[in-house]
């Protein structure tokens, strides 16, 4: 048989075999039977997961500020105390001397530390208020720069 | 006659020996007059601790210091090489020293070339300074610093002193402590800083900036493009003319802060008082409002179309906007 031969054979087939008999009705009697309603208790399961990823979310997304007041994590503002107080306490540490026309150089800090105490009251209000931190921090350097210009400080010695 | 005659000359004599000798005791101090070529940018350090300097700048190439050092100086050291000039007034080492004693203080005057760079320090002397035209750093505790036209770099700080500006240009600091400052007519980019001191300044700088502790500031501004103004607990009042949409912030704690600006100005302003500070606007018909929540007021509104911004705030102090 040539290609030529092949290809006419080809054509003279019938596009669709037809089964010789019905086949369904025995098919479906060898189908499992139709699955059960899935019980009450699983629609409950559901609607309580998804209510609790959904306060999660809540409380991840919408109130980050109460989770950042949790004791685990302190304010910006107490982060803020604690880094410059230290820095303030280790500069008066190392006062040796004070610098010439700073007489009254424990008396001008006061002020700043006033000016302090009444930032912090306003952050008592509006606690994390980018602001009133960035005001905080302002004087800190302010009072650290003074604290500098105004002392004569032994060096740090690490041993 | 003749015995006569002889006492009298012998009186007469005996009177201006007096006299010189009485001036040799009034004026102990020690002469100066050293004079040396340098470069026309040379580095010139000069350390008086006490009594009056003129630093005045010359068109010629050279440094010359003449005058007259504190009758308690030791000395002077004086040397010049390689781009360096260094001049030193030296005084004992002792402790409570009284630099209130000005009797025979030194009278020092120096010439430098008009584009040098000079630093100058002291403690308790007056010093004069001009026509510098390379760098200027001076530098006082409680002394005067009275400086005209200098230019480029000018740097000027006090403790207790106060500080004299006019004509400069360039990048211009100025500090003190408690003393006052005062500058009139400078203009390129100005920093004023104080603690107790207070500011008077009438500046056209394109920059100016002001922080304060619980001095007073009064600006009479003329086409400042960007302002920053601070204060703990002083007062700062700044007039800014001739500026169509500046950069202004301004922060304070109980201070307050007036501005008065043109009424073209365009920008768009926000103010806020966050516990217990008022706003006062006459730039607009708008007021302030009080927060919801806590005792903040807030104020923003737009002048023109914009272009411009005001941005101040404060905890407790007053903020006032005025028309001129």
């Amino acid at each position: 048989m040539n290609e030529q031969q092949l290809d006419n054979a080809i054509c003279g087939l019938t596009n669709s075999i037809a089964p010789e008999r019905d086949l369904w009705p025995d098919l479906v009697s060898r189908l499992p039977q139709q699955q059960k309603a899935k019980p009450v208790i699983a629609y409950w399961a559901s609607a309580a997961a998804l209510l609790l990823v959904g306060l999660i979310s809540w409380q991840l997304v919408l109130q980050p500020a109460a989770v950042g007041r949790s004791a685990a994590m302190p304010t910006a503002e107490l982060m803020l105390l604690q880094v410059y107080e230290q820095q303030k306490a280790q500069q008066l540490s190392q006062v040796v001397a004070v610098a010439e026309g700073f007489e009254n150089w424990q008396q001008q800090l006061q002020i700043w530390d006033q000016a302090i105490a009444q930032v912090r009251q306003a952050l008592q209000f509006y606690p994390d208020e980018p602001q009133l931190l960035a005001k905080l921090q302002f004087l800190y350097q302010q009072q650290l720069s003074y604290i500098q210009q105004a002392t004569l400080q032994q060096p740090l010695i690490i041993s | 006659m003749q015995t006569a005659t002889k006492t009298r000359f012998t009186g007469l004599a005996g009177l201006v020996l007096l006299a010189v000798s009485q001036l040799a005791i009034a004026d102990p101090r020690e002469v100066v007059n050293e004079r040396v070529s340098v470069s026309a940018n040379e580095k010139i350090y000069i350390e008086v601790m006490s009594g009056e300097v003129i630093i005045k700048a010359v068109d010629t190439n050279s440094f010359s210091v003449t005058g007259k050092l504190d009758e308690k100086a030791t000395g002077y050291e004086f040397d010049s090489k390689d781009g360096f000039t260094r001049f030193e007034m030296t005084m004992p080492r002792q402790l409570n020293f009284n630099w209130n004693d000005k009797h025979n203080a030194a009278q020092l005057s120096f010439e430098v070339p008009v584009g040098s760079s000079v630093e100058f320090k002291g403690v308790n002397g007056n010093v004069s300074v001009s026509g510098i035209h390379g760098s200027s750093q001076i530098g006082t505790v409680n002394g005067e610093i009275t400086a005209t036209n200098l230019r480029n770099s000018v740097k000027l700080s006090s403790v207790n002193g106060e500080i004299k500006l006019s004509g400069a240009s360039g990048r211009i600091e100025l500090s003190s402590v408690n003393g006052e400052i005062e500058d009139t007519g400078s203009s390129g980019r100005v920093s004023y800083e104080v603690v107790n001191g207070e500011i008077n300044a009438s500046s056209s700088a394109e920059e100016v900036s002001v922080s304060t502790v619980n001095g007073d500031a009064g600006l009479k501004l003329s086409g400042t493009t960007q302002l920053k103004l601070s204060t703990v607990n002083g007062e700062i009042d700044a007039t800014l003319r001739d500026s169509s949409a500046p950069r202004i912030s301004g922060s304070s704690v109980s201070g307050d802060i007036e501005l008065t600006l043109d009424s073209s100005t365009s920008a768009r302003v926000d103010i806020k008082a966050s516990a217990g500070g008022s706003i006062d606007n006459k730039l607009s018909s708008d007021k302030a409002s009080k927060a919801k929540y806590g005792p903040s007021r807030s104020l923003q509104f737009t002048l023109g179309s914009g272009d411009g911004s005001v941005e101040l705030t404060t905890v407790s102090g007053d903020i006032k906007l005025e028309k001129p």
